[in-house]
C-alpha cells in the first residue's frame, strides 16, 4: 500500500462518536538491525456502540494497535484518545485507573484468577476500585452469559468456553466504554467460539456495548460490524458489514 | 543434554543466582565452623606436644593434698629431684595470673598468665625474639602479642599485678612460642624462677609441676617414686602428654560439637531453602522441560540434566561459600578478640580437610535438594507441563493430616509429661522431635488452614484476599519456606525462654545462699588501716575481718584455719551451725568445721598447666580458697580434734565442736576459730577478707564508699553480695546473646529463602500479574498484594517458630525447676517483632519485581 497517509481511509467523519482513537501513531521495537516498525503512522477510530474487528497476518501489528489503543502500551509518536481523554500525558497511575473504569479486557488466555470463583472473577475489577456491582445489571449479564449455575466454581472447574464467558461477563459488568478482546476464541473449539462471538455481538446490539476484537479467524470477523485490515504496521483495508467472502478476498489481496 | 545443561546454567544465571546464594550461605557457616574447630584442636593438641617436647619425666602435684595449696609441690621437692640420679636438668612450672598494668591503671590484657622462666634449653619451649631471658628479680619477658598490645619494648619499666600485689618490673625480652606468640591464650609474663617463687606463689613457695629431662627416664621414675614427700605423681613423657591432651580434649569435646552443630543447623536450614528454590525453578521451566520431553528427551535425560545442573551449581556455590566462610571465621575471631578472648595458636587456617568437607557437603545437599524436583520433572507427561497449573493442592492429603496431627499432639503431650513428671528427661528429646516432625509433616495443612483464616480476615480488601489465596496456592512450598524461618526462630525462642527463666531461677536460688552485702577481698592482704576504715565507714552495720593461715598438723598435713569474730561473722555472713553448737567456738574453746555436701561449690581446680585456652578463673576471687572436691570431701567432723603446731612449735589441741552451714559467703572458709584462738595457733596474720553488712537502706551508698576506700589499695576488690549469682546471671545473658547471634544467621538464611520463594512465585505468575495490571490493579495495589503475601508467610513461620520454641523452653525449665515458669514475654515479643520485620524486609525486592512485570505478557499468545 503506497497511498500517502495524509488522507487515511478511516479518517473519522465528524458526526460519528468515537470510543477510542489512534492518530498518526508510531510504535517501534528494537534498534538498528532488530528494529521493527509495529505501527507505521496509523490513524484509526473505533466507533462507539459497534463491534470492530482488527485483522491481519502474524506480525502485522494488530495486537500492538490494540494495546496502544487500550492504553496498555504507549506509542512512540502520535496521539491516543480514549473517550475524550488524550492519554499520552497521563501518569501510570491515572492511566491504570482509566483502564479500570473505562476499558474491559478479554484475553486469549490467563483471563481469570485461578484462586477466585467465577463470581469473584467477574466482580474483580469493581472490587479493585472498591465499588459494588449494580445487582440488576450483574443479573442481566450473568443470565445473558448463561453462567447462573457455575458462579461458585473456580476456573479450573470450568471448560475453556465457560472460562471465556466469565471473562466476557467480567468485561461487561463494569459497563466500560469499550471492550478490547485479543483473540478471545483462539483457544476454543468452534462451538464455544460461536457462543462467545454471538454473545459479544449480542452485547453490542442489545446492550449498546463497544467491542474491539483482534483476530486472525475470518469466521470470527464476520460477527463484526466493521473489519480493519493491517499489514506491516499500516492499515491496508477497512470494510463495513463484511461477509465471509469479502473478508477472505481481502485477506488474499497481495499487500504492498 | 550436557550442552543444554551448560547453556541453561549460563542463560539463567540471574535466576540461579538466588539458589547459589542459598547454597553459599549454608556452606559458608559450615566452613567457618570447621575452620575454627580445626584450628583450635590443631593448635591446642599441637601446643601441648611442643610445649613439653623436651620433657622426659614430669612430677605433678598430687590431686588432693590437704586443704591448702592443693595444686603445688613443696619447694623442697625440686632439691630432691635434682639430687636423683639420671636427672640432667629439671625446671619447676608455676602459673598464676599476672597482668601488666598500663598508665591508666588497667590491665593491658585481662587474662595474661605469669610463668616461671624455664632456664634449661631442652625443657624450655619459649624462644626469646629480642633481648634476653629474665635472670633477676624485677626482670620480665613478655610475649610478642602482649608487647604489641601494650606498645612495649625491651627496656620499658612497667607495673605488674601479681598474686602478691603490684610491683615494678623491667621488660628485658620479648618472647614467642613456636608460630604462636604465647603458651597461654591470654598472653604471658615470664620471670626468673626465684622471683616467680617469691611473687607468683602468694608466699607459699612451691611448684605446680616439675619438668625433668633425662636420658634414662625409667631410672629417674624409679628413683623418684617413694623418695618424694607427700605423694606426687611421677609420669613418663607419654603419660604426661596424654594427661595434657585429656584436659584439652575435654575442652574441645564441648566446643567442637557446638560449632559443628551450628554449622549443621545452617546447612539444614539452607537445605530447605535450596530445595524450595529448585522446586520453583523447575516448575518455572516446566514448559521448557516439557518441550525437551516432547521432542524426544527421555525422563532420565531430563532428570540427569537437572541433577547435573544442581551438582555444578552446588559445587560452584560451595566454592563461594568457602570464601565467605573464611570471612565469617575471621569475623568471629575479631569479635572474640573484642572480648579479649584470643583463639590459641596461629589462628584461622584453611586445610584440605575443611575444603573437601565443605565442597562435599554443599554439593551433596544441593544434589539431594534437587533430586525430588528433578524426579518430578522427569515423570511429568510432556503435555502436562505445557498446561498452566492453577491451584496446587499437593501436600494436603488427609493421611498427612493424621500423621502430622499425631506427631504434633504426641510431641506436646511428651513435653507436658517432661514438665510435670518427676525429673525424668526421657520425654524431652522425643517430645521436641515429634513436635518438629509434626510441624514439618503437617506444615502444608497448617499453611492452608492459616491461609484460609487470613483470607477470611482480609476479605474486605481484594488485594489482601488475593494475597492470602496466593499464599496457599502451593501449601507445600509455603510451608517449606516458612519452616526455614521456623527452625531459626524456634531455637532463638527456646534459648531465650529457657535461658532467661534459668537465669532468674538461679539468681533467686543463689540470693538465698548469700547474706553479706559486700565482701572485701584481696589477692594478698588487706592492710589493718583499711580494715579499720571500712569498720568506721558510714552506713556500715557490722564487719567481720577474716584472717587465714595454713597450719601444719602434728601428722604433717596442712590445714587452712580462718580466724574471725564469730558473732560478727554470724551477723554479716549468716554464719551458722548445721550441727553442734557455736557457743564454744565463740568462747575460743573449739573450732567449727565446714559442712560437707550441703553445697557443691563452684570451686574450680587450677589445673596449673595453663595450656588450656580457658584457664579457670577461680584463683582471682579466692586466693586462699579451700578446694572443695565433691568426690573426696576434706571434711572434719564433730568430735574430731585437730592437733596443730603453733609458731613456737608446740602442739595445740583444738576440738571440732560444730559444723557450719556452707553458703556462698562461707564457702571460702574451712576451719573457723575465734580471733584469740587463731592468734595462738597462727600468730599475727594479716586480714585476708572482710565481710560487710550495711545498715538498712544504705547498701547503694555503702557500695560507693567502699569502692572509694579501697581504690587506693592495689589488689583489693569489693565484691557485692550475691556476687556469684550476678556473675552467673551475666554469663547466662552473654551466652543467650552469643548463641542467639549464631542462630540469627539461620534466620538470615531463612530471609533469603523467603525472598527467593517470593521472587520465583512472582516469576511463575507473571502473566497473571500482567493480567491484573491490565484489568486495572495499580502498582501500589500490586506491591501491597505481594507484601501481604510475604508477610503472611513470615508471620506463619514466626508464629509456629516462637510458639514451638516457647513450648519446648517451658518444658525444659519447668522440668528443671519444678516451679511455675515465668515466660520471658518481653523478649518473646521482641523475637516476634524481629520475625515480622524480617518478613517485611524480605518483601521489598519481590514487590519491586512484581510491579516491573510487563502487562503485555498477559496478552501474548503462546
Amino acid at each position: 500500500m503506497s497511498t500517502p497517509t495524509e488522507e487515511p481511509r478511516s479518517a473519522p467523519p465528524t458526526q460519528v462518536k468515537w470510543a477510542a482513537q489512534v492518530i498518526n501513531t508510531y510504535r517501534i521495537f528494537g534498534h538498528d538491525d532488530t528494529r521493527v516498525i509495529a505501527l507505521d503512522n496509523v490513524t484509526v477510530g473505533f466507533e462507539a456502540g459497534k463491534f470492530t474487528a482488527i485483522m491481519g497476518p502474524s506480525g502485522s501489528g494488530k495486537t500492538t494497535l490494540m494495546q496502544v489503543a487500550a492504553g496498555l502500551d504507549r506509542p512512540d509518536q502520535g496521539q491516543v484518545i480514549i473517550g475524550d481523554v488524550e492519554i499520552s500525558n497521563l501518569s501510570e497511575k491515572r492511566l491504570t485507573l482509566l483502564r479500570r473504569e473505562q476499558i474491559g479486557f478479554v484475553f486469549q488466555q490467563f483471563n481469570l484468577l485461578p484462586t477466585l470463583t467465577a463470581r469473584e472473577n467477574i466482580t474483580f475489577p469493581l472490587d479493585l476500585s472498591g465499588s459494588k456491582p449494580d445487582p440488576e445489571w450483574m443479573q442481566t449479564v450473568i443470565e445473558t452469559v448463561g453462567l447462573s449455575d457455575r458462579l461458585g466454581h473456580r476456573p479450573s472447574e470450568l471448560s475453556g468456553g465457560q472460562q471465556q464467558r466469565v471473562a466476557v461477563a467480567r468485561a461487561l459488568v463494569e459497563r466500560p466504554d469499550i471492550i478490547f478482546a485479543d483473540e478471545p476464541t483462539g483457544n476454543l473449539d468452534s462451538q464455544s467460539s460461536a457462543e462467545i462471538l454471538g454473545f459479544m455481538a449480542q452485547a453490542v446490539a442489545e446492550l449498546g456495548q463497544t467491542v474491539v476484537m483482534v483476530t486472525h479467524d475470518p469466521g470470527a470477523a464476520t460477527y463484526a460490524d466493521r473489519v480493519v485490515f493491517l499489514a506491516d504496521g499500516r492499515i491496508v483495508d477497512d470494510i463495513v458489514n463484511p461477509t465471509r467472502e469479502e473478508i477472505l478476498s481481502h485477506m488474499g489481496t497481495p499487500q504492498g | 543434554m550436557l550442552r543444554l545443561t551448560l547453556k541453561n546454567l549460563r542463560a539463567n544465571l540471574s535466576r540461579l543466582f538466588a539458589t547459589a546464594i542459598a547454597v553459599a550461605t549454608g556452606t559458608a557457616f559450615l566452613a567457618a565452623g570447621l575452620m575454627i574447630t580445626q584450628s583450635l584442636s590443631a593448635s591446642v593438641e599441637g601446643d601441648a606436644a611442643i610445649q613439653y617436647a623436651g620433657v622426659d619425666v614430669a612430677v605433678l602435684a598430687p590431686a588432693d593434698q590437704g586443704e591448702h595449696r592443693l595444686d603445688s609441690l613443696d619447694a623442697s621437692a625440686m632439691e630432691d629431684v635434682l639430687s636423683t640420679e639420671g636427672v640432667d636438668a629439671a625446671a619447676g612450672e608455676f602459673v598464676a595470673e599476672t597482668a601488666i598494668i598500663d598508665s591508666d591503671g588497667a590491665a593491658i590484657r585481662s587474662r595474661s598468665q605469669g610463668r616461671a622462666w624455664i632456664e634449661d634449653d631442652a625443657l624450655n619451649p619459649i624462644t626469646i625474639d629480642e633481648g634476653s631471658p629474665p635472670t633477676a628479680a624485677g626482670e620480665i619477658v613478655v610475649d610478642t602479642e602482649t608487647a604489641q598490645d601494650g606498645a612495649l619494648v625491651v627496656g620499658d619499666a612497667v607495673v605488674i599485678n601479681t598474686p602478691s600485689g603490684e610491683m615494678d618490673a623491667e621488660i628485658v625480652g620479648i618472647s614467642s612460642f613456636g608460630a604462636a606468640p604465647s603458651v597461654d591464650s591470654g598472653g604471658n609474663v615470664f620471670m626468673s624462677p626465684d622471683w616467680a617463687q617469691e611473687i607468683l606463689t602468694g608466699g607459699h613457695p612451691g611448684w605446680q609441676q616439675i619438668l625433668i629431662s633425662s636420658d634414662t627416664p625409667d631410672a629417674v621414675i624409679a628413683g623418684l617414686e617413694g623418695s618424694l614427700q607427700g605423694s606426687p605423681e611421677v609420669l613418663s613423657s607419654e603419660d604426661f602428654l596424654t594427661r595434657q591432651s585429656e584436659t584439652t580434649e575435654e575442652f574441645l569435646s564441648i566446643l567442637s560439637p557446638i560449632l559443628t552443630g551450628f554449622a549443621l543447623l545452617a546447612l539444614f536450614v539452607s537445605g530447605f531453602v535450596i530445595y524450595n528454590t529448585f522446586t520453583v525453578v523447575v516448575s518455572q521451566r516446566s514448559q521448557e522441560l516439557s518441550l525437551v520431553r516432547a521432542i524426544g528427551g527421555t525422563p532420565s535425560q531430563v532428570r540427569r540434566s537437572l541433577l547435573l545442573e544442581g551438582s555444578l551449581l552446588g559445587l560452584l556455590a560451595s566454592f563461594a561459600g568457602l570464601g565467605l566462610g573464611m570471612g565469617i571465621a575471621r569475623l568471629i575471631e575479631y569479635v572474640l578478640e573484642r572480648f579479649d578472648v584470643r583463639l590459641p595458636g596461629v589462628g584461622i587456617s584453611i586445610n584440605p580437610r575443611v575444603i573437601l568437607l565443605t565442597l562435599l557437603a554443599g554439593t551433596l545437599i544441593t544434589v539431594v535438594s534437587v533430586m525430588l524436583p528433578a524426579w518430578r520433572a522427569g515423570s511429568s507427561r510432556p503435555v502436562e507441563a505445557m498446561r498452566e497449573a492453577a491451584v496446587d493442592d499437593s501436600g494436603t492429603s488427609s493421611l498427612r493430616m493424621y500423621i502430622g496431627g499425631f506427631f504434633l499432639v504426641s510431641g506436646i503431650v511428651l513435653l507436658g509429661l517432661n514438665a510435670f513428671a518427676a525429673s525424668e528427661w526421657y520425654f524431652l528429646a522425643p517430645g521436641a522431635l515429634l513436635l518438629f516432625l509434626g510441624v514439618v509433616v503437617g506444615g502444608p495443612l497448617l499453611a492452608r488452614l492459616y491461609g484460609k483464616l487470613a483470607g477470611l480476615l482480609l476479605r474486605p480488601s481484594m488485594t489482601g484476599r488475593i494475597a492470602a489465596d496466593n499464599m496457599v496456592r502451593n501449601p507445600k512450598r509455603t510451608a517449606t519456606t516458612a519452616n526455614a524461618l521456623v527452625i531459626g526462630l524456634f531455637l532463638v525462642t527456646l534459648v531465650t525462654v529457657a535461658g532467661t527463666a534459668l537465669k532468674d531461677w538461679i539468681e533467686v536460688e543463689i540470693a538465698d545462699l548469700s547474706e553479706s552485702d559486700f565482701i572485701v577481698v584481696s589477692e594478698s592482704v588487706i592492710p589493718q588501716e583499711l580494715v579499720d576504715e571500712i569498720a568506721r565507714a558510714d552506713g556500715v552495720d557490722a564487719t567481720a575481718p577474716i584472717r587465714s593461715a595454713a597450719v601444719s598438723t602434728a601428722s604433717g598435713e596442712a590445714v587452712l584455719i580462718s580466724g574471725s569474730d564469730i558473732e560478727a561473722l554470724q551477723r554479716t555472713a549468716g554464719f551458722s551451725a548445721s550441727s553442734g553448737s557455736l557457743d564454744q567456738v565463740i568462747s575460743g574453746e573449739g573450732a567449727a568445721g565446714s559442712e560437707v555436701g550441703g553445697f557443691a561449690g563452684p570451686g574450680g581446680r587450677h589445673d596449673g598447666q595453663g595450656s588450656g585456652p580457658f584457664d579457670p578463673d577461680a584463683g582471682q576471687t579466692d586466693p586462699e580458697a579451700s578446694q572443695t572436691d565433691p568426690d573426696e570431701p576434706q571434711s572434719t567432723s564433730t568430735d574430731d580434734t585437730l592437733s596443730l603446731i603453733d609458731p613456737e612449735g608446740d602442739i595445740i589441741e583444738v576440738p571440732i565442736v560444730a559444723q557450719f552451714q556452707l553458703s556462698l559467703d562461707t564457702i571460702f572458709l574451712s576451719t573457723v576459730v575465734n580471733d584469740d584462738l587463731f592468734a595462738q595457733i597462727a600468730g599475727d596474720q594479716p586480714v585476708a577478707q572482710v565481710y560487710v553488712r550495711s545498715a538498712s537502706g544504705e547498701i547503694e551508698h555503702l557500695g560507693t564508699t567502699l569502692d572509694s576506700l579501697t581504690s587506693g589499695f592495689t589488689g583489693v576488690q569489693v565484691i557485692p553480695g550475691n556476687f556469684i549469682g550476678q556473675v552467673i546471671g551475666q554469663a547466662i545473658d552473654f551466652l543467650i546473646a552469643a548463641i542467639n547471634g549464631l542462630l540469627g544467621l539461620s534466620v538470615l538464611i531463612a530471609l533469603i529463602g523467603i525472598i527467593n520463594t517470593m521472587n520465583l512465585s512472582i516469576h511463575e505468575r507473571r502473566r497473571e500479574l500482567g493480567m491484573v495490571r491490565a484489568l486495572g490493579m495499580t502498582s501500589s495495589q500490586v506491591r501491597t498484594m505481594v507484601r501481604i503475601e510475604g508477610i503472611l508467610i513470615g508471620l506463619l513461620g514466626t508464629i509456629v517458630g516462637v510458639a514451638s520454641g516457647a513450648i519446648v523452653g517451658w518444658s525444659v525449665v519447668r522440668g528443671i525447676t519444678d516451679s511455675a515458669v515465668s515466660l520471658a514475654w518481653g523478649r518473646m515479643s521482641l523475637i516476634f517483632a524481629a520475625g515480622l520485620v524480617i518478613s517485611l524486609l524480605a518483601c521489598l525486592l519481590p514487590a519491586r519485581h512484581a510491579v516491573k512485570v510487563p502487562m503485555l505478557e498477559a496478552m501474548a499468545a503462546t
